[in-house]
């Protein structure tokens, strides 16, 4: 029974570590474009847009 | 769906796979002794059968995905095959995993290269590991989409050989307890642990799903607006 608890364990810690990934992946790149879009507001001049989908030019 | 009630459903999911675990120690009631060379490791079963049952549908998602991306250019479509390798890749390293746990102990040894349904499931992981790694070392491209669409679409095949593995060259892997033909061999107390393991993990995989999904999105996101920015 023991070798079978920690089998159990070291999947379930295995698909904890998984999870907290998909999760660290996401805020990541969140923050990421978060910082991208802030920098590019503060430098960039207001005439060009930058659309979410589509990337857009205007001048 | 918000990325509030996409971690939601993955952390739901992760919740009751944990409970899936105590339920399947502690709960589930024992097997004959005399069924079974090990019976404790029996119990690994309501995370297998689960696992495995969230795959496929996960590698059903990679299907449909590959198919709307290849036949319409979705890019809702490449996001799902995208997720469906990701969630196929997760659940189906919990299947052969646990799998491979409960044949050391039952058969003494992990993995039975004669057996039809182990191969071709573990050929299905792989195919899973292989989408995964390839699209993280290639650039996103029409080209680089199509040729693992093509493997998404062509690899569903193995789904269908998996699941009558065992009904046509039963080997080593136990035959189906459940839609097997004889009305199954399970009690109620061991059917609702099942029950409740394939719900969570179902569960599970959705969250994983659309998480997935979301990261590839804002991956694409980000990719236009240093493009944009190269641009400038």
């Amino acid at each position: 029974m023991t070798y079978l608890a920690v089998a159990y364990l070291g999947m379930l810690i295995a698909i904890a570590i998984w999870t907290w990934t998909v999760f660290s992946r996401s805020n990541d790149l969140e923050q990421r474009i978060d910082a991208v879009e802030r920098n590019i507001e503060q430098h960039t001049p207001k005439s060009i847009i930058i659309g979410d989908e589509d990337t857009k030019e205007q001048e | 769906m918000s990325k509030r009630a996409a971690e939601l459903v993955l952390l739901v999911g992760f919740i009751g796979i944990g409970i899936t675990l105590v339920l399947a120690l502690l709960k589930a009631p024992s097997v004959s002794i005399n069924a079974f060379e090990s019976p404790d490791a029996q119990r690994i079963f309501y995370w297998h059968v689960p696992a495995a049952w969230a795959a496929f549908i996960a590698f059903g998602f990679l299907f449909l995905g590959s198919a709307l991306w290849f036949f319409k250019r979705s890019d809702f479509g490449w996001r799902m095959h995208v997720a469906g390798a990701e969630a196929g890749l997760a659940t189906g390293l919990m299947t052969v995993w646990s799998g491979m746990v409960w044949g050391s102990a039952e058969w003494g040894v992990a993995w039975d290269w004669s057996d039809v349904r182990l191969n071709t499931f573990g050929l299905l992981t792989f195919l899973a590991l292989f989408l995964v790694l390839g699209r993280q070392a290639q650039p996103d491209g029409v080209e680089t989409r199509d040729t693992f669409s093509t493997f998404g679409l062509f690899g569903f095949v193995l789904v269908p050989v998996t699941y009558v593995a065992t009904r046509l060259w039963q080997i080593r892997h136990p035959g189906p307890v459940l839609g097997g033909g004889d009305g199954g061999s399970l009690n109620s107390e061991m059917a609702a642990v099942l029950f409740f393991g394939a719900i969570s993990f179902t569960t599970f995989m959705i969250g994983h799903v659309l998480m997935s999904m979301r990261i590839t999105l804002l991956e694409q996101r980000l990719e236009s607006i240093q493009e944009a920015m190269d641009k400038v």
